[in-house]
């Protein structure tokens, strides 16, 4: 399948990092170490995972297996799933700092709902800060040929908000996808505001939003652990979407925020086609990182 | 700012002083922690190691006197290698007329609104007359945000359905209108895309621009190296600009850019207003990520505003009014806020506690809008305000009776507090009361 070998040779760009270690007669584990440290794994979790495969490979398993499995082990079980029913409107919120890549994103899972739960999605362009935002938003939704509820640049983000889920209810369409804009974690205000919009959002339809998403750039270092600290204190987050991983960056802070926070990834961007979003594999995303 | 490094930073050195002398063990014991400190930081783990080196080396030269602790001494070792490490900051050459300055990078680095900053950077400072052109044709919108930056600066934009037929239509229109600035907006691609990199090559083959800045953003992690090193290795970078400098990210990739690549830092990327550029400056940029504040920053924010001076804060308690009081706020927000301005204050950034203390801007302007609920007579003469005044100052004022309270009572204390004998005389008052309301 054509999208199985993009996610594939995304990560073997990973895997040639890790190439000189198979097969060798005489382990060089400070090599291993520094491996993942290159992949911005964090070094108290690349110091236990190296530690953990140590152990793995003294009982006689491969190394190349036995550091898939050490990997493994920090990622948590099942296969991630977004919520969706059909008894009320389901909202999808999605936060990150600037440039992750929420408004592609936000177009990609709208793709994605339509074919995997023949669902009515409808954008709401909550980025009123960006210059632009909106119309890049309103491009994608003239595309796949979706409302777009949208205000003014500069409007209050909340009641757009509240307009899209007005909007959503009349004309029977979900799930309600947001876009909000882009905002450093450090900016108290900004987060404050990210609240008011959950707030309004629950106002209106109990239980709402049920997907708080993430949004995080591959190629962003250890700070990327911080964010989802942030983020998670200041909302609900249900889960991340790992974006950029068509580059050579492989995100591997995502084994330390998942130690931490337990939040779980849930999927993954792939490349700027509005396809090129896949669900999180472990499995594969572990053997993504060696051979 | 980076308050995060410096926090580690702060403490490790927090380790060692008051140790009388360094032996080997505790030499190699520090090497060990600044190397995984580094590491953590997203500085790029070859440039970590020569760094890391360097200062041991050092370490092993230096002789411990009693005057200074080892620890500041470490501290200056670390803080020179690290200002080394980043060398001179880098310029535009303007040689050309018009100059043109070329913008790439990778998605979401933060293309488009730098663009804008310089235009606006050397309108306001340099007196230039730049124009805009987008040549991203890739993103959808990317055109549309540039032109309506561009608006907001009162600054021409160029574009054209392919990026080549924009670089030449903008040279073209410069020549025409007299502009000598040319900047220009490319798409963003990832350091894999061939394509794409391809496409630069060939802007680059045929318009040979004196100026190719690569926009890095300060969060990203080892793979800055990896992206600065593919463009360099396609096109004559000539100098780059580290963008979100104000997030909490450690900013190692600044210091493995120059290491890897060879090519300057220009500017730092501050905040999201189009005015949040400054130039880089080593210096500054390693003593404000070990805490050392930035005073020279400081300086230039307020030289930067139009802050009117025959309007100090008067020096007698009595004339203490919230009427010199609304004054000195507004002169201080005019600054920006709150808190990037303190963060430039030597040591504030040790004092955790404060973070807490700092109002933040909505704060601000719900203190300004209960002043402002005031009467002219009330502001001059807080005292007068009793239970039926608050009431109406609370309704005018959107906020609650209790906030009306706690700032009359900050006044109050504030008062009662200069009025004490404690005082020394001399002392100057400080230009606001401010706590949290």
């Amino acid at each position: 399948m054509f999208l199985f070998d993009k996610v594939k040779e995304a990560l073997t760009r990973t895997r040639r990092v890790f190439s000189s270690v198979v097969g060798m007669e005489n382990i060089d584990w400070d090599e291993i170490l520094e491996k993942l440290l290159l992949v911005d794994v964090g070094s108290d979790v690349a110091s236990e995972i190296v530690k953990d495969a140590k152990k793995r490979w003294f009982n006689a398993a491969p190394i190349e297996i036995a550091l898939k499995d050490a990997i493994e082990d920090f990622l948590p079980e099942g296969k991630p799933q977004l919520f969706l029913t059909e008894e009320h409107p389901c909202v999808w919120l999605l936060i990150g700092v600037n440039g992750s890549g929420k408004t592609t994103t936000c177009a990609k899972l709208a793709k994605y709902a339509i074919e995997e739960f023949k669902a009515n999605p409808i954008l709401v362009a909550a980025d009123t800060f960006r210059a632009a935002a909106i119309d890049q938003l309103k491009i994608w939704g003239e595309r796949l040929n979706l409302d777009v509820i949208s205000q003014k640049e500069n409007s209050d983000p909340a009641a757009v908000v509240f307009d899209g889920l007005k909007a959503s209810k009349s004309r029977k369409k979900s799930p309600i996808i947001i876009d909000t804009a882009g905002r450093l974690h450090t900016k108290d205000n900004l987060m404050e505001e990210l609240k008011k919009i959950e707030r309004v959002i629950g106002k209106e339809i109990e239980g709402e939003p049920s997907e708080v998403l993430l949004v995080l750039d591959a190629s962003t270092g250890y700070n990327a652990v911080k964010q989802a600290e942030v983020f998670g204190q200041s909302l609900k987050v249900t889960g991340i979407i790992l974006t950029k991983l068509d580059s050579s960056a492989k995100g591997g802070y995502i084994l330390n925020i998942s130690k931490k926070f337990n939040i779980p990834v849930k999927f993954i961007g792939v490349g700027e086609g509005i396809e090129d979003l896949v669900p999180f594999d472990k499995t594969q995303y572990a053997e993504g990182l060696i051979p | 700012m980076l308050s995060d490094f410096s926090e580690k930073i702060q403490g490790l050195f927090k380790k060692f002083r008051g140790y009388g002398k360094l032996t080997d063990k505790e030499i190699n014991e520090i090497c060990r922690d600044i190397r995984l400190v580094f590491l953590e930081s997203d500085i790029a783990l070859s440039s970590a190691k020569k760094v890391v080196e360097q200062i041991k080396t050092r370490l092993n030269g230096l002789e411990f006197t009693t005057e200074t602790s080892p620890g500041t001494l470490v501290a200056n070792v670390v803080r020179e290698e690290l200002v080394n490490l980043l060398g001179k900051s880098g310029n535009i050459d303007f040689s050309d007329k018009p100059s043109v300055i070329m913008m790439v990078g990778i998605q979401g680095s933060g293309k488009t609104t730098t663009s804008a900053k310089i235009a606006n950077y050397f309108a306001t400072k340099e007196n230039k007359k730049p124009i805009l052109v987008g040549a991203d044709v890739r993103r959808p919108a990317a055109q549309l945000q540039l032109e309506k930056l561009a608006q907001s600066i009162k600054v021409p934009f160029f574009t054209d359905k392919d990026p080549f037929l924009a670089f030449e239509g903008a040279l073209k229109l410069a020549k025409a209108n007299g502009n000598d600035l040319v900047i220009i907006d490319t798409a963003g691609r990832t350091h894999v895309d061939e394509d794409l990199l391809n496409e630069l090559k060939l802007l680059n083959d045929r318009f040979q621009p004196k100026n190719i800045i690569l926009v890095i953003d300060s969060m990203m992690g080892q793979e800055a190296t990896k992206v600065a090193k593919s463009f360099f290795e396609t096109i004559p970078l000539t100098g780059a600009i580290l963008t979100k400098f104000d997030g909490d990210a450690r900013g190692g990739a600044a210091f493995s850019l120059r290491e890897v690549t060879g090519v300057p830092l220009v500017f730092l990327g501050i905040g999201e207003k189009i005015q949040n550029l400054e130039k880089f400056d080593p210096t500054r940029v390693v003593n404000r990520i070990i805490g050392m504040g930035d005073i020279e920053g400081l300086m230039e924010k307020v030289s930067d505003i139009k802050i009117d001076i025959n309007k100090k804060p008067p020096q007698e308690i009595e004339k203490w009014n919230f009427d010199t009081f609304l004054d000195s706020l507004r002169q201080v927000r005019k600054m920006g806020p709150l808190e990037d301005l303190l963060s430039m204050i030597p040591g504030f950034s040790n004092i955790k506690q404060m973070k807490d203390m700092v109002p933040d801007e909505k704060q601000m302007k719900r203190i300004e809008a209960v002043m402002l609920s005031m009467t002219a007579k009330e502001r001059k003469k807080p005292e007068i305000i009793d239970a039926s005044r608050k009431r109406r100052i609370s309704k005018g004022s959107g906020t609650t009776i209790q906030e009306v309270n706690q700032l009359l009572k900050q006044y109050e204390m504030f008062k009662k507090m200069f009025k004490s004998k404690n005082l020394k005389k001399g002392m100057k008052l400080p230009n606001f009361p401010v706590g949290r309301i």
